[in-house]
């Protein structure tokens, strides 16, 4: 649920109010630049797509009605920027490092092997079908509720619940294929 | 009903997922699970998946990366400003249950055919004003010429000949064929009293 203030915020946002803007992006920029990274796997796409989307979601902010929150209306208009990308994009091999900035400080054994099946995991999620991918980052990731995805995507909850069903499937036999599990 | 194990891996999903089962579904689940290896290990290999989406590494990205985007943000804003939706438009997002992007368009539409339908309606009422305006003066002038009209001349002929040497050339003539000045003095005699008009018609010799 949006609060008062946030509703206060866009309110003056739609009239051009830059430190409400301002406010806003710093609300919401961490949790779409690395929505966008999980789509990409590449920080520096993700930061220029992350400085488009929001400069798109501020020129169209005067037609916000507010049918949904301001949170799913910016994932709706991320996930659309960021697969309009992708579709545009050259395939990666599937060898592509997922950490492109200098990786975190050394860590213990045990977060080392769970760091290399988190890794195994988001490269299976970067192999999925787009739509399949999309709904794992939003649900598994980004934490949307169903009827929030519903939302993003333009679908039913019955079709994105499906959808997410049939991924962590699919997840599965990528993971036992490379003998991960 | 006896369930398949595709079913009862749909189940797992969804409590892996954050589900509430019912209390028959986990009832069920779990002594299907007691009897079955395969759904035993697709569990396992689940929470092994779903322990990977919580553990994920992301770059470490510090304060100054997200200042620049958001200076770059602002920046691109305030250089082209954002367009101010037209108060018509937010009036008709407001009234109609259409998408913002379709009152944009209504407007312009809605205006247009607007534009339209005053024309018509201008164009209509100035050719009727002006016909009338004609009328009125062909009318004066019919007078005027009859009244000038010398009484042995006030025929229909005559009276033709009289426009044709008293009002001037391009006036006149110009708007009225013959048979439109026959009709015109058909009017006029209704208008002028009898007497006159029998005079004028009597006057010819």
């Amino acid at each position: 649920m949006e609060d008062v203030q946030e509703t206060r915020l866009i309110g003056f946002a739609k009239d051009g109010d830059r430190d409400a803007i301002a406010r806003l992006v710093r609300r919401y920029e961490r949790e779409i630049f690395y929505f966008i990274y999980r789509m990409t796997w590449d920080v520096e796409d993700a930061k220029d797509l992350t400085q488009e989307v929001f400069i798109k979601v501020f020129r169209k902010i005067p037609g916000f009605r507010g049918d949904s929150s301001f949170r799913t209306w910016l994932y709706r208009i991320a996930t659309n920027h960021a697969l309009n990308f992708l579709s545009r994009r050259p395939p990666a091999g599937s060898d592509k490092p997922l950490l492109t900035l200098s990786d975190p400080a050394p860590s213990a054994p045990d977060t080392l092997v769970m760091e290399e099946r988190n890794r195994h995991v988001s490269r299976a999620i970067d192999r999925l079908p787009r739509r399949q991918k999309t709904i794992v980052i939003l649900r598994a990731y980004e934490g949307l509720s169903y009827q929030e995805i519903a939302r993003v995507l333009g679908c039913s909850v019955g079709n994105c619940k499906a959808t997410y069903h049939n991924a962590v499937i699919k997840l599965r036999e990528i993971l036992k294929h490379e003998a991960v599990l | 009903m006896k369930r398949s194990c595709k079913q009862f891996q749909e189940l797992i999903i969804s409590l892996r997922d954050g589900d509430t089962l019912s209390w028959a579904d986990r009832e069920a689940l779990d002594r299907h699970m007691a009897e079955c290896p395969d759904c035993r290990e697709f569990e396992r290999d689940i929470v092994q998946v779903f322990e990977g989406f919580k553990e994920e590494t992301l770059p470490s990205l510090d304060e100054e990366f997200f200042q620049e985007i958001r200076e770059d943000i602002l920046g691109e804003l305030t250089s082209k400003p954002p367009v101010k939706t037209s108060r018509c438009v937010r009036l008709l997002e407001n009234v109609l249950p259409l998408p913002p992007r379709w009152c944009g368009v209504f407007v312009p539409i809605l205006s247009g055919v607007f534009g339209i339908f005053l024309g018509i309606i201008i164009t209509t009422t100035w050719q009727q004003g002006h016909q009338d305006v004609q009328q009125k003066i062909t009318q004066m002038q019919a007078r005027r010429i009859y009244a000038n009209a010398s009484p042995d001349v006030r025929t229909s002929s005559d009276i033709i000949d009289v426009v044709e040497d008293y009002v001037i050339p391009g006036d006149l003539l110009d708007i009225l064929d013959d048979q439109e000045i026959q009709v015109l003095l058909g009017e006029l005699s209704d208008e002028l009293p009898e007497s006159v008009w029998g005079n004028a018609s009597n006057g010819t010799g």
